[in-house]
């Protein structure tokens, strides 16, 4: 089966192609948000030089946030599009797994970071595959705590994403902060710090051996990280209670 | 843009705030203007000090003269579209009207309620690049916003069309366009 991988949920754009595990090619651009202009060139490219076009897709894998709201968007929509015109599956996954997987796989505690405004970052701690702690934007100083809870002593935190600014800046506010943590800190080098459309095909295979994928296109959710204060209310109104009637 | 601080009749800076080099680097300055049309002049004199990337928070009561200014601040900048008040689509992007322009963002942040709403539509991604952001209501999102923003503050004066304008600038900035000093 032939799958295309995607990232547009932050500042770098990732498209890959595989044929079953094996990953025939990926395109990667940091150009900023110009996914808009830049993905679907990108697709075609990628696919043509495979000798493939998108009615050869058996799966499309989709980084699904959280990040960027209008590179969710993007990617969602286009992967939907994509999808149902080829007649194929499509699964989610969230980009701080994806991205946690893009830095470095294997057993390691990995904590992904994207940038979440405001002094936050959306996060999570993974130990492997296992995730650690829940996926939330989060201050610098709640997530090492919660990152403290659940560490042994001494062990080693890869940290990694275009949230490590974020992280650093507070670190460096507070100079004696770094010593006085039970973990020890390894950055991930500025080539594994953005999503890789390679690793979004590999957990999308994973969720799908795993039996625990959703695949049908049009029930892709996106993973925005942060409400707005109208979803907010509706949740705390009991969801779908006094959902506004179509008229 | 044009750059080079022009002088005119009618701004009034009313004070200069505290600063170790408040002569060379004016952080704050207050203006008042006498009417719509010098609320459009004084925009188009602050065009002058902003630099592509600028992010501008305009804060005042209804109908204080947030979206007067930006229309000075609009015209300087010779952008290619008319500007209204975004109130209802929240953010109007105007390109600019001829090469080498910058463009200006122009936010109207009244209908949303913090800055977690300003991030879950999407808006901060449209903030910060090289043109400039002008947020009416900007301190709604504050949170959400740079560290480094220049911060318009609107206060109705003495007589009805009169309004006091305090402007504080990021940092190592000056407001270029000084006006006809009052002091």
């Amino acid at each position: 089966m032939i799958v295309l991988g995607v990232d547009t949920s932050g500042r770098t754009l990732s498209v890959a192609v595989a044929r079953g595990g094996q990953l025939l090619g990926e395109y990667s651009l940091a150009l900023g948000y110009r996914h808009s202009v830049t993905f679907q060139p990108a697709v075609d490219e990628l696919l043509s030089r495979c000798d493939l076009t998108v009615r050869d897709v058996g799966l499309f894998a989709v980084a699904a946030g959280p990040g960027s709201f209008t590179g969710i968007r993007i990617g969602l929509a286009a992967v939907q599009a994509m999808a149902y015109a080829a007649g194929a599956q499509a699964v989610g996954v969230s980009s701080l797994r994806a991205l946690a997987r893009s830095s470095r796989g294997g057993k390691c505690l990995t904590a992904p970071l994207v940038d979440a405004r405001g002094g936050r970052v959306f996060s999570t701690l993974y130990r492997g595959s296992r995730q650690l702690i829940e996926e939330g934007p989060r201050k610098i100083g709640d997530l090492l705590m919660e990152i403290a809870a659940v560490v042994g002593q001494n062990e080693k935190v890869l940290v990694t994403g275009d949230g490590i600014f974020v992280w650093e800046e507070a670190l460096a506010r507070d100079p004696g902060l770094a010593g006085r943590l039970p973990f020890e800190m390894d950055y991930a080098s500025s080539a594994f710090r953005c999503i890789r459309a390679s690793a979004v095909i590999e957990l999308a295979l994973e969720d799908l051996a795993g039996g625990v994928a959703v695949t049908d296109p049009f029930r892709l959710e996106a993973r925005y990280g942060i409400d707005s204060s109208a979803e907010r209310a509706r949740h705390q109104r009991g969801s779908g209670e006094n959902e506004v009637e179509a008229t | 843009m044009r750059r080079s601080p022009v002088i005119e009749r009618g701004f009034c800076p009313l004070s200069r705030g505290a600063g170790r080099n408040e002569r060379a680097m004016p952080k704050e300055m207050t203006y008042k203007t006498r009417s719509p049309e010098e609320t459009f002049d004084l925009g188009v004199r602050l065009a002058s000090s902003f630099l592509p990337g600028d992010v501008v928070i305009l804060a005042g009561s209804l109908g204080a003269g947030k979206t007067a200014l930006v229309h000075g601040i609009a015209s300087a900048m010779k952008v290619k579209s008319h500007v209204s008040s975004p109130t209802f689509t929240l953010l109007h992007i105007h390109l600019p009207g001829r090469e080498g322009g910058i463009a200006l963002h122009h936010f109207d942040l009244y209908r949303l309620e913090d800055a977690d709403d300003f991030v879950a539509n999407g808006l901060d991604e449209y903030v910060g690049g090289d043109w400039v952001s002008a947020l009416e209501w900007g301190d709604r999102a504050r949170k959400a916003l740079p560290e480094e923003v220049i911060e318009i503050d609107i206060r109705y004066g003495q007589d009805p069309q009169e309004r006091l304008f305090t402007i504080r600038m990021p940092d190592g900035r000056r407001i270029e366009s000084t006006g006809r000093s009052c002091q």
